[in-house]
This record gives structure tokens, C-alpha cells and sequence, in this order.
């Protein structure tokens, strides 16, 4: 008491204080946006304080290196059976412009390359000769698909306005076309079935013509095709 | 006695002005030390997941990049090209701010991959019972399958020193870049002739394993590889 008296002075002031401390855990608690409020603000500061510091440190710790051998070469034999010349029309367009309608950048993009269809014939397997058959067993065919990049071209092009996006945007944007859709067309013609099934017809052609030339004994020939997810590595 | 109810006036406000600080310090530290420990209220997850969403989705659909592709086939023709060796290289393509009118570095380093092949059509089998031989006379081997790997293209600096400039504007460097890449990679596949040799000593090993493969009966036969 000697203590509060000493603080507080007399009975009145008291009062002021408990009335002040009443008002303010009253208006905290019914609420509840006080405190949510100074959460939000608290955690963006605290955030954005200690983030900075880890990614400061993180940053210069130099954990992002890595070496890598770029240039290489590697013995194959995979035998090319079939191949498609590939015309690609692309209606491409970069974001909305919700002021001015429509899209900020469009263009009509011409791509050429090749679908080329292989066998590989270091998974195949050629069976001991029985009864004059010679039975190989060939994995299925594989698609590739390469692009001739100097035949790329734009056959039309339009801009919204001149400083309508930045052309960060337009880098990054047409670097991730032409992955999206090396990817995307290679899923679409691996896919497509009369393309695969040519493909086998031309393998075992291919295939015979060669065990033919290069035979010495005379014997039936059966060419077969693994199953998918049968073949051995 | 007025002068000292005076007084007595001033010192009751001090110590009512230093309550209310300490009060304010006392619910202040609290209050920070309550939220840290709490997980800083529910208020803090809502208002973040809410504003993180509206920028978001406002972000995608100001640069949205959309591709509507229709892909045509022709000139199909079946081949028998044995590929006898793959090559992959790295080209680094460099423009800096002096190289254009529009202020832009940009470094990109572009992979690439090619193959060499030999064409088995058009290869000469001759075989010699007698002699339990084979002799294959076949073309050079060369560069027939070549492309960009546009998944693995890597952009290592892009800075724009000038305007924010347009999305027409990086489209343009981006393309110009990667018709560059693919020129430099070629020329450098083509150029190298140890990329030839090997392709030669491959084809050799690859056609001599084949040959065998497809004799088992014959264990002592001769294969020799020729090029026409």
C-alpha cells in the first residue's frame, strides 16, 4: 500500500489508472483486431529483419557451387527408322492488359524441325539360333524431336504500347515457350500411335534388310518387339 | 496554502504521466513478448495468405505467357542412319549493354546435342562364306541430327540499363540469341574432327558387334569396316 501510495499518490489517481488499464485490455480483447493487427506488423518486421540476415549469410556462404562437364561424347547405336518433318504454327501471347484489353505482346511464331524414331540396338536381344530362326526381340521405338532454330520465324507481331511490360518479361517469357513446347510436342508425337506404329513396320525392314545383307547362313528371321517397361538396360 | 495545493497538483499529474508510461512499456514488452511466443496471432496467417493470393494472382495475369500450337507432318520417310556417336557441348552467348540500342546485357548459355549417323541404305555388305568374312562398306559418318536443349538453356545475367523498354523488345534479344547459339554450336560439331574420328572408331565397333550379333553360329568371323 505504502508502496502504491508512494506511486500513485492518492485514491483518485488510482482510479485514473485502473480506468486506463481497464479501457485498454478491454478494447484489445473484444476486438481482437488490435492485437491481430500488431501480429501482422510485427511478423512482416520480424520477417523481413531475420530474413534478411539469413539470406545475407546464406547468400555468401557460397553453397551454390557446382561443376558440371559440359561438352561430351558418347558411343551410341540406336538405328534412326523413321523420320517426320515437323511444321509448327504457335499463336503465342504475353499477359492481359486489363486498361487497353487484350494481350500486351502477341506474335504468330513458325518453328521447323524433325521426328526422328529409333530403335536401340544395344538393348536388343538376338536369341541362339533354333530350327533355322534367328528370333531378335527389339525395345520399343523412341522419339526425338530436334528443332532447325534458323528456320524459326515470326510471321506477324504485335505490341500493346512501347513500354507496356519490360522486356525481362519478353526474355524470360519466350525462353520458357520454346522449352514448354520441345516438351509438350515430343509428349504429342511419342504419343501418337500411327507414327509409332510405322515406326516398328520401318524397324523391322530396316532391320532385315540388314541381318540379310549381312548374314552368312540362311535362316527365317523373326523380329519382335519388347514390352513397354521389358527392357532391359 | 494555494501555492502548495499547487504543488501538491503538479506532482499528482508527474506520477500519473509516469504510470501511464510505465503502463504503456509494461503492455508494449508484454505484448510483443505474448505475440512472439503465441505465434503472433491468428491475424497474421490470414492477412498474409489473403495479400499473398491477390498479388499473386494479379502478378500471373499481367505476364500470363500463353502458347496455342498446332504441329503439321510431312515428309515422312522411313531411314536406316545408325547413330554412331552423340555429341553435347555448351555455348555461351554474350551481349552486353554496347552490342544493342536497347541498354540490354543478357548472357544465356545454351546447350546443345547432335548425332553422328551412317547411313546403312546406302552401305555395301560384302560376305565370303569361305573366308568366314564380312566386309562393310559404308559412307562417312556425319552430322545429321542436331538441336537446342531449350529445357536445359540457362539465363546467367539479364540487366537493362536503360527504359523498362517492352516485352517485344526481350522476345527479340532472347531469339536473336538462341539462332545465334545454335549457328555456333553446329559450326562446332561439324568443325571438330575429333568428333569425326570418334564418330568413325564408333561406327566401326558398333557395326562389328552387330555383324557378330547377327552371325552367332560363325565365332571366328571377321568383320572390316571401309568407308567408301
Amino acid at each position: 500500500m505504502k508502496l502504491f501510495r508512494i506511486l500513485f499518490g492518492g485514491s483518485s489517481t488510482a482510479i485514473l489508472v485502473v480506468v486506463i488499464m481497464a479501457t485498454v485490455y478491454a478494447v484489445s480483447s473484444i476486438s481482437g483486431g488490435l492485437i491481430d493487427s500488431v501480429g501482422s506488423a510485427a511478423g512482416a518486421i520480424n520477417g523481413a529483419i531475420e530474413g534478411a540476415k539469413a539470406g545475407r549469410e546464406q547468400g555468401l556462404s557460397a553453397e551454390d557451387t557446382s561443376a558440371s562437364i559440359d561438352s561430351k561424347i558418347t558411343e551410341v547405336g540406336k538405328l534412326e527408322v523413321l523420320t517426320a518433318g515437323v511444321s509448327i504454327k504457335n499463336m503465342h501471347s504475353v499477359g492481359n492488359n486489363d486498361s487497353f484489353g487484350g494481350e500486351k505482346y502477341a506474335n504468330l511464331l513458325i518453328m521447323k524441325g524433325n521426328a526422328i524414331f529409333t530403335v536401340d540396338l544395344t538393348k536388343a536381344t538376338f536369341d541362339e539360333p533354333a530350327d533355322g530362326k534367328l528370333t531378335i526381340t527389339l525395345p520399343q521405338p523412341e522419339m526425338d524431336l530436334t528443332f532447325n532454330e534458323e528456320e524459326t520465324q515470326i510471321l506477324a507481331e504485335r505490341q500493346n504500347s512501347f513500354f507496356d511490360g519490360s522486356a525481362e518479361d519478353g526474355y524470360i517469357a519466350y525462353l520458357n515457350t520454346l522449352a514448354k513446347s520441345q516438351t509438350e510436342i515430343k509428349s504429342v508425337l511419342a504419343n501418337y500411335d500411327s507414327l509409332m506404329e510405322q515406326a516398328r513396320k520401318s524397324a523391322e525392314t530396316q532391320l532385315s534388310y540388314i541381318v540379310q545383307q549381312a548374314s552368312l547362313t540362311d535362316r527365317e528371321l523373326v523380329i519382335e518387339f519388347a514390352e513397354e517397361g521389358d527392357e532391359s538396360e | 496554502m494555494s501555492n502548495k495545493k499547487e504543488k501538491k497538483k503538479k506532482s499528482v499529474l508527474m506520477r500519473v504521466a509516469v504510470s501511464f508510461l510505465a503502463i504503456a512499456v509494461v503492455l508494449g514488452v508484454g505484448g510483443f513478448v505474448a505475440l512472439r511466443v503465441s505465434g503472433i496471432g491468428s491475424g497474421y496467417d490470414a492477412a498474409y495468405e489473403a495479400a499473398y493470393n491477390k498479388a499473386k494472382d494479379k502478378a500471373e495475369k499481367a505476364v500470363h505467357v500463353k502458347n496455342r500450337i498446332s504441329i503439321s507432318l510431312g515428309n515422312i520417310r522411313e531411314t536406316a542412319n545408325l547413330r554412331v556417336l552423340e555429341v553435347t557441348d555448351v555455348v555461351y552467348i554474350i551481349e552486353n549493354e554496347s552490342d544493342n540500342d536497347d541498354g540490354i546485357t543478357a548472357w544465356l548459355e545454351v546447350p546443345g546435342n547432335g548425332y553422328f549417323t551412317v547411313d546403312l541404305q546406302t552401305s555395301e555388305f560384302l560376305v565370303d562364306d569361305e573366308r568366314q568374312e564380312v566386309v562393310v562398306r559404308i559412307p562417312e559418318p556425319r552430322l545429321s541430327d542436331f538441336t537446342i536443349d531449350y529445357t536445359s538453356v540457362n539465363r546467367l545475367e539479364f540487366y537493362n540499363s536503360g527504359a523498362n523498354d517492352s516485352i517485344k523488345v526481350g522476345e527479340n534479344m532472347a531469339r536473336k540469341q538462341c539462332q545465334k547459339a545454335y549457328s555456333e554450336l553446329h559450326s562446332a560439331f561439324v568443325s571438330n574432327p575429333e568428333y569425326m574420328k570418334n564418330a568413325k572408331k564408333s561406327a566401326e565397333n558398333i557395326l562389328k558387334n552387330l555383324i557378330r550379333q547377327i552371325n552367332p553360329e560363325v565365332p571366328d568371323l571377321k568383320v572390316i569396316v571401309e568407308y567408301q
